[in-house]
């Protein structure tokens, strides 16, 4: 008996999964990676309003059963490059859902940026976006430093480099930059605390456990590319802190110059952690000297980097037509112990139990581990340079934690959401993460060995020792993958519009290709965004006008209530006028699902007795394009 | 194993270069990423052109800011260095003029003299401070 315990712990202590059988889990998992892929592909949908509402009724188990083979794979004893290439694929294949399931990824912001990076590409734009250059030198520098400037000029030299279609070079840009560099940081980041590789692999896996990671990682935004840079910034900030050379001082300043040029909210927050961690190497320099003076320094240095981004809103007005301004407008009417509860718990106050869970729980379970490491000091005795890259992220965590607060409490007007900032504080907490998830996981490990070996002194009192370790051991990988595969399913939205349809991108394809000349389009805003997919925003020789312009809504509703010859002639002519521009033709498009019942065959019908020409049919006869060209 | 044997053989190479024909073949990607931007239109000329571009500029990277980092860790942050070169010197050529075909070719030989450049004064020790780096980490 006492051999066969021998013999059960021996094998029971190597990693998760025997390397004999390891090559045939990573081939189980590459098949399931493809079938996963394969059943995106097949959700693949031309009329769609969510991912959930179209997706393959097997992705999910599929998805949860790929990911539970990654997660066996990263507690096994490969080698922890290979566990990186894995990770890298399982995190693309999270970020690529709206761009494979939608016919033109999500609509919105992405749409937007794509249609003004169709202008660099197309070369209609000069000197940057926007087409007119400013009048004021201040707002011209303003608008080059706009992350939208930085994103399509990267985006164009990629595009370019590689050949693509520029929609779909856009469309996969964020999500394939998000789901190969961000595990990496990640694991690199790790490392900087925890010389266990397995650890650091585990947090590169663990990000996907955020579900503002996941969907910030899908759009093809400058918002999203900018956390990409900041989260390098804050991985060679951690390198300065624990090195004496120029090299990470430079590497420092190019990635946060890069989050500044690709969004400004990822730029202040770079810098303000910059300024923090050079304050906090200032301060392990003079501490011996002057302590107080030292502490001064460094409490100062926390509140003005607090300050930076409430500052920087506010005097965002100078170039900008913003108007943040301080104010206890969010606080009226909310009695004390709402108030309190703001304070304290932030957004998770008013969150419900699964909210708290999905976005709360993560950045909460890290903060308690970096101040359990911080307060224990275990990493101060082993290395200084590590305890203080740990006092500068625990630093940082709290000046985002000040910052959330200021922004949902004392700003009105913010040109975002503050829950942006959770993505900043979802970088920082994820090492955190997987440290005690491997404490619990080793924890685990440990029980069930101590069981194992009762078990054996008593074989008839107990279950079969085998089935109670292999039902311990698998126990973390189960639940990880489970809550992976809920924060992915958390991430993705369950409400949402009818997106962007295949037939509305056919519909603005056939004008472009059959069109000589200068046009003008009358449509709706999914129209403008789809049409701006194709030509580019504002490009003045086809012309959709912006979903927020009301000279182009009076227009359309004009079209719309009275579709007849003389109100589109009208039409043209007024905007031929207000933009100074010669458009001889101008079509009119309307289409069924964006208009209330009924609605689409009154118009269908007016414009025929109004001698509208039909220009072309999409989608089943739930589009109608009517033409109207100028005669010489 | 043999994967990292592998890559460790073509990283090798591409340093041990004296005579710059690595950043050769690099303005000789950008000239076929050219003939493909302007006659060709084939992503599988582009995607072929593109991966040895940046193959061997991030390895020129990589030695240079992250030589003591792993192989695929130094890889992956000398491509991630290389993507914001590209990006910082393409908004730059964007905002003088534009970022039609020839400036996109000009902004790649750019990027690629830098790299070429920079690591050769690296390995010739040109630039003392910067070689002088030593993390604790």
């Amino acid at each position: 008996m006492a051999a066969r315990a021998e013999q059960l712990l021996k094998s029971l202590s190597r990693p998760f999964i025997d390397h004999t059988h390891l090559r045939v889990v990573e081939l189980l998992y590459a098949f399931m990676v493809v079938l996963s892929f394969y059943l995106l592909f097949l959700s693949r949908s031309e009329e769609v309003h969510t991912v959930w509402e179209v997706m393959h009724p097997a992705f999910i188990p599929v998805f949860f059963a790929t990911t539970f083979l990654l997660v066996s794979i990263v507690f096994s004893s490969e080698r922890a490059e290979h566990k990186l290439l894995l990770v890298i694929i399982h995190s693309i294949l999270s970020h690529v859902f709206f761009t494979v399931v939608f016919p033109a990824g999500y609509f919105g912001a992405q749409q937007t940026t794509l249609g003004q990076t169709r202008l660099v590409n197309d070369n209609i734009v000069f000197h940057g976006i926007p087409l007119k250059p400013e009048k004021s030198i201040l707002v011209q520098i303003y608008n080059w430093f706009r992350g939208v400037n930085f994103q399509a000029a990267l985006s164009v030299t990629l595009i370019r480099m590689f050949g693509v279609d520029v929609f779909w070079g856009h469309l996969f840009f964020v999500p394939l930059m998000w789901g190969i560099f961000i595990p990496v940081i990640a694991f690199l980041m790790t490392s900087v605390f925890c010389e266990n590789k397995n650890i650091a692999i585990l947090s590169s896996l663990l990000v996907s456990i955020f579900p503002t990671s996941i969907i910030w990682g899908t759009y093809s935004i400058p918002i999203s590319l900018g956390y990409v840079f900041f989260f390098c910034s804050l991985y060679f900030i951690l390198k300065y802190l624990s090195s004496t050379g120029l090299k990470a001082f430079l590497l420092m300043i190019i990635f946060s110059f890069a989050s500044l040029v690709s969004h400004p909210l990822a730029g202040i927050v770079s810098f303000a952690l910059l300024l923090l961690a050079v304050t906090i190497k200032n301060y392990e320099k003079e501490k011996a000297d002057s302590p107080l003076e030292a502490k001064i320094g460094l409490l100062l240095s926390f509140l003005v980097s607090v300050s930076l981004l409430p500052s920087a809103l506010i005097f965002q007005r100078v170039i900008s037509p913003t108007y943040t301004s301080f104010g206890l407008e969010k606080l009226n009417g909310l009695s004390g112990g709402e108030i309190v509860g703001l304070f304290v718990l932030g957004g998770c106050a008013n969150s419900t139990f699964d909210a708290f869970i999905m976005i709360g729980l993560g950045s909460l379970l890290g903060l308690v581990v970096m101040v359990c490491y911080l307060k224990i000091g275990g990493i101060e005795k082993a290395s200084r340079t590590r305890y203080v890259s740990l006092l500068f992220l625990f630093m940082g965590f709290l000046m985002l934690l000040v910052q959330y607060r200021i922004l949902k409490l004392f700003m009105i007007n913010l040109p975002f959401g503050e829950e942006r900032l959770w993505m900043f504080r979802d970088f920082m907490a994820a090492p955190f993460m997987a440290i005690i998830i491997n404490g619990i996981a080793a924890y685990t490990q440990k029980t069930a060995l101590k069981n194992i070996h009762i078990n054996l002194k008593h074989p008839f009192q107990a279950i079969s020792p085998t089935v109670r370790s292999a039902a311990t051991f698998a126990l973390i990988p189960l639940l990880l993958s489970g809550w992976i595969t809920a924060s992915v399913y958390y991430a993705y939205p369950r409400y949402g519009p009818l997106q962007t349809t295949a037939y509305e991108l056919e519909a603005v394809k056939y004008i472009e290709m059959n069109t000589n000349g200068s046009y003008v389009v009358f449509g709706d805003q999914w129209i403008i965004y789809a049409g701006g997919m194709i030509v580019g925003i504002h490009n003045p020789d086809a012309f959709y006008f912006s979903p927020s312009d009301p000279e182009g809504i009076a227009l359309f509703t004009e079209m719309k209530e009275n579709p007849s010859l003389d109100t589109m002639i009208e039409a043209m002519e007024e905007y031929n006028d207000e933009y100074n521009n010669s458009a001889t033709i101008a079509y009119f498009i309307v289409e069924e699902p964006r208009l209330v019942e009924g609605e689409f065959d009154r118009v269908i019908s007016q414009a025929q007795i109004g001698n509208l020409e039909v220009f072309g049919v999409f989608g089943d006869e739930k589009l109608y394009i009517f033409r109207y060209e100028k005669s010489e | 194993m043999r994967n990292k044997i592998a890559f460790g053989k073509v990283e090798e190479t591409v340093l041990h270069d004296k005579n710059f024909l690595f950043t050769m073949l690099s303005y000789i990607m950008v000239l076929l990423v050219f003939i493909n931007v302007s006659v060709v239109h084939s992503p599988v000329m582009g995607i072929a052109a593109s991966f040895l571009y940046f193959l061997i500029n991030a390895i020129f990277l990589g030695n240079v800011f992250f030589e003591k980092e792993a192989p695929l860790s130094r890889f992956m942050l000398g491509s991630l260095l290389l993507i914001v070169f590209l990006g910082l010197i393409g908004l730059t050529v964007m905002m003088i003029y534009n970022l039609d075909a020839i400036r996109s070719a000009i902004v790649l030989c750019i990027v690629s003299t830098l790299s070429s450049l920079m690591y050769k004064m690296t390995e010739y020790s040109i630039s003392i401070e910067l070689t002088t780096n030593t993390s604790h980490v």
